[in-house]
């Protein structure tokens, strides 16, 4: 509303104006992102304000008044996704990607980022303690035992924590100016579902109740600048499965070639297909692996900067007032809760998502008595927190862990 | 029996005269509105630390804080009560001290003056 009243210099021309006579317009660089190397060489002209520490600090109304969200943006300041089938050296790649682009690698989201708790509990070693529909369930588990009765709600779990994570990782752009390197994301979570839907892992019910809760978060986020799909063809992934060696993969009966292949192709007809319009896409044959510094030189030609008002891509990126950043901003810092509270959608139909009442308190009972679940982070005596007879502070938002995936 | 138990008032007026004798305060009387309010506020302010998930010992300053709060706001809930009260009864007295013809000394009867006879009619 603010907006309607506002006057602005934006399209009167006089900022056009202005503009001539600001700064060094002698030298002009494509703006993109830049890799470290290009960037140390480049001459430092202007100065960034520091990162804000949003995982301890909230970023509140008043803050967007002397706090300016976009004065931190820079060319790096993107988020890029990294995609891929099983065991295609995705991981190795993101990180060294990262790297590169002097941005920040978060791990792939797993659900060890759940059932590990701030003081570094295992939850699933109380598994036996449990009745067998209530205990954990991981990837491990499902690779496993794929006709589980937990399917469904394990691939549930997997796009809440993937959720979680992107959340956190617009709020590390948004609040530092850094860009982001993910390793798989929450928008091409459903190839899982799909795999698993074609191959009867997981019910008619419970795959649309899936679609459901995408839906109803997805409206919230902003889609990734780009996507780095590392092709790998079938055989191939068998093959990288075996050379792998994890036994839970090796052995798994639901790694079969039926269901890598549903995956491939959901990943290339579905999700890039339809990502395409809102990304800019890069797919490297990886078969045999490849140099990250080809795709870091291949990224650096993508002009992100190009949007119009009639075509989607990087569309989702285009605010036009400080305040929109700042909205997005507070959105995603404080209000990550209220994002994912949206993907609780009701589920009174769908029998495998449901837990019956007696497991459900005797699980409820046993995490929250468990060591550093009795009371909340950095009140707990028995975990050696101490000095809290005055203390009223609290974490204002559940940043996820940067905790890799255990593999055994 | 006489002299035992409580003194009784004689006249309407005596009725509304304070520290007439006729009876006795309550011994937490003048510290009522501290004690409620101050529990009340207390046990708010705990549970609400419980449901934070914080132990009752942590954030001290607050419950603190809450529960002097409270006691002060008790307090002044029954300085209000005691007010009202003492206003109304004085509106009262200064009607009656105007009106005295209305309002004569209370004649002293007996039960059997006061019962009238009865007559069981079958």
């Amino acid at each position: 509303m603010t907006s309607l009243f506002r006057v602005t210099l934006r399209n009167s021309g006089i900022s056009n104006f202005l503009f001539q006579f600001s700064g060094n317009n002698e030298m002009k660089f494509t703006r993109t992102i830049t890799s470290k190397l290009v960037k140390e060489a480049r001459p430092q002209t202007e100065s960034k304000p520091k990162p804000w520490p949003y995982k301890e600090k909230k970023y509140n109304y008043f803050h967007q008044f002397i706090d300016r969200t976009s004065s931190r943006f820079d060319d790096n300041s993107k988020i890029i996704v990294v995609e891929g089938p099983v065991a295609a050296g995705k991981s190795k790649f993101a990180k060294q990607l990262a790297d590169d682009l002097d941005m920040y690698y978060l791990p792939e989201a797993n659900l060890d980022m759940y059932y590990f708790n701030d003081y570094g509990f295992d939850l699933r070693t109380l598994d036996d303690q449990l009745p067998e529909n209530a205990r954990s369930f991981d990837v491990n588990n499902f690779l496993m035992n794929p006709r589980s009765i937990q399917s469904a709600s394990f691939q549930m779990n997997q796009y809440y924590i993937k959720l979680s994570q992107y959340v956190d990782a617009l709020a590390h752009v948004l609040s530092t100016g850094q860009g982001v390197v993910l390793d798989r994301c929450c928008y091409s979570d459903f190839v899982f579902l799909e795999a698993m839907y074609s191959q009867g892992y997981v019910s008619k019910a419970a795959h649309k109740k899936y679609y459901d809760m995408r839906n109803e978060t997805f409206g919230h986020l902003l889609r990734p600048h780009l996507i780095i799909y590392l092709d790998v063809p079938v055989p191939k992934v068998q093959e990288n499965i075996q050379k792998r060696a994890l036994s839970y993969e090796v052995k798994s009966p639901a790694l079969t070639k039926e269901y890598l292949t549903e995956m491939e192709k959901h990943y290339k007809q579905n999700y890039l297909k339809e990502m395409s319009k809102h990304s800019a896409l890069l797919i490297y044959d990886w078969s045999d692996g490849g140099d990250p510094e080809v795709v870091v030189e291949d990224i650096e030609r993508v002009d992100f900067n190009r949007h119009d008002n009639q075509d989607l891509k990087f569309k989702d990126w285009v605010q036009h007032l400080e305040e929109d950043w700042a909205y997005l901003r507070r959105k995603y810092c404080n209000e990550k809760n209220y994002i994912l509270t949206l993907s609780q959608v009701t589920v009174f139909d769908v029998p495998e998502l449901l837990l019956g009442p007696e497991e459900a308190h005797e699980r409820h009972e046993l995490y929250n008595n468990a060591p550093g679940n009795e009371f909340e982070y950095g009140y707990n005596a028995k975990m050696g927190d101490k000095n809290f007879l005055f203390k009223m502070s609290a974490k204002y938002r559940d940043t996820l862990p940067l905790r890799e995936r255990r593999q055994y | 029996m006489a002299g035992t138990g409580p003194k009784l008032a004689q006249s309407p007026l005596e009725l509304l005269t304070e520290d007439d004798g006729t009876r006795k305060p309550f011994i937490l009387h003048n510290v009522w509105g501290y004690l409620v309010g101050g529990a009340l506020c207390l046990g708010g302010s705990l549970f609400a630390t419980h449901g934070l998930r914080r132990p009752l010992m942590s954030g001290m300053q607050r419950t603190i804080g809450i529960t002097v709060f409270g006691a002060l706001l008790g307090n002044y809930a029954h300085e209000r009560r005691e007010l009202y009260y003492a206003e109304r009864d004085a509106v009262l007295r200064h009607y009656v001290q105007l009106h005295p013809d209305d309002f004569p000394p209370y004649e002293r009867k007996k039960f059997a003056e006061v019962l009238e006879p009865w007559i069981p009619i079958r």
